[in-house]
């Protein structure tokens, strides 16, 4: 199993055009949050779909969009949980307990920390710079940048006969 | 590098798991105080709505009227809920409930009603819209904002025509109807009570009455309850249904 990885782009070697692109990945949410309140799933829509743009521009682009999606997906996971906990207050019982105001607080905590890391990981971007996120930074490094086999295939064309 | 991987995938999800369980158990704000907070609130609407309105409790000694509801109140119970029962000297044949599980009776619809068990399937049918939970927060909320505004100006016909226009759907209405029918069977009495009151109604008014506009459509319901067998019902009451209706 091969255990090589592309090379990372430097700073200089990355246009401004491709700086301005991965940090839009986290720019992104800012422009789906407004759309996207109180419906948490609208950002992550908007995430996939800059990824799947973005998926075949270089790996420093891809790497930024993906982290900014993979990041995106635990978050909005949390939330869509406390709007359906919410909802459910009023469709049934309002039996607010600890359990439910320690989950809020984990949320927000939760959001806080996504958008501090991904302001500082667009700020990083737009000057040609890796950053990498707890868990999500290594797992798009390992997406992105490894080497597989497939890859290194070349397809040639050839005469009929 | 995978090995790391799952390390940081612990890491984060022994932070999250720890940060719940720590507000958990050293909490910044205490729930108990929240939820007596939530329900000082939904008690105070419920007292401004019952005071500004003139709502008769059932149940009172006063009237004739306030003891026989109270009697009747009594017949129609539910384990899993709790109710008030309320009489308001509106002449529109309506019934109503309310958030806070309250249930109003006008007495345009005592009126109507020949016997007291057809008023029993009114109540059942309201007590189906509260047991079922088939109030919008939309008509919470319009109601707290209209008895915020009570003071300065807004009047009691608005709140009315809130409460007489705030419909539940049609499926909604097919649940207490089917509620009303479980719970008229349980007390013995033909749900067959309510088709006679329906048909009363609808030959009496050129319009369709309120209680039923909001309502599935009106033949399907009359049909619905008609396909019950009318049965003269056993239940004995302390009062005398004629005299009471009189006194209104």
């Amino acid at each position: 199993m091969s255990t090589d990885y592309y090379p990372i782009q430097q700073p200089e070697d990355l246009p401004a055009r491709e700086r301005e692109d991965a940090m839009g990945a986290y720019f992104m949410m800012f422009a789906s949050l407004a759309a996207g309140l109180p419906l948490p799933i609208i950002n992550l829509i908007a995430a996939i779909i800059y990824y799947h743009v973005n998926k075949h521009k270089s790996r420093f682009v891809r790497f930024h969009s993906l982290q900014s999606l993979l990041s995106q997906l635990p978050v909005s996971l949390l939330n869509a949980g406390l709007v359906v906990w919410a909802i459910s207050f009023f469709k049934y019982d309002f039996n607010f307990n600890n359990t439910f105001l320690s989950y809020l607080i984990v949320v927000i905590l939760a959001n806080l920390l996504y958008l501090g890391f991904s302001i500082a990981a667009a700020i990083k971007a737009r000057q040609g710079l890796m950053y990498y996120f707890l868990f999500f930074g290594k797992l798009s490094y390992e997406i992105v940048y490894k080497v597989r086999e497939e890859e290194e295939k070349i397809y040639r064309n050839n005469p009929p006969i | 590098m995978k090995k790391r991987l799952w390390r940081d995938f612990l890491i984060l999800l022994v932070l999250f798991l720890g940060v719940w369980i720590f507000f958990v158990y050293f909490p910044i704000v205490d729930s108990e105080e929240v939820k007596v907070t939530y329900k000082y609130k939904e008690n105070e609407i419920k007292q401004k709505l019952i005071e500004l309105m003139d709502f008769k409790q059932s149940d009172s000694d006063t009237t004739q009227l306030l003891r026989s509801l109270g009697e009747l109140k009594h017949l129609v119970s539910d384990n899993d809920i709790k109710y008030e029962l309320y009489y308001s000297d509106s002449r529109e044949i309506n019934a109503y409930a309310l958030p806070g599980n309250i249930i109003v009776l006008n007495r345009g619809i005592i009126l109507e009603c020949d016997t007291p068990e057809e008023l029993i399937g009114v109540i059942a049918h309201e007590l189906g819209h509260l047991k079922m939970k088939h109030h919008s927060d939309q008509l919470i909320t319009t109601l707290s904002i209209e008895l915020l505004l009570a003071g300065s100006g807004s009047t009691a016909s608005e709140i009315t025509k809130i409460l007489t226009q705030s419909a539940f759907s049609r499926e909604m209405e097919t649940e207490a109807d089917d509620y009303a029918i479980k719970k008229m069977k349980e007390l013995g009495i033909s749900p067959n009570y309510l088709a006679k009151l329906f048909k009363k109604m609808y030959k009496k008014s050129d319009m369709i009455p309120e209680f039923l506009n909001s309502h599935p459509g009106m033949n399907e319901r009359i049909s619905k309850f008609s396909k019950f067998q009318f049965e003269e019902s056993k239940l004995t009451y302390t009062f005398d249904w004629l005299r009471v209706k009189n006194s209104l």
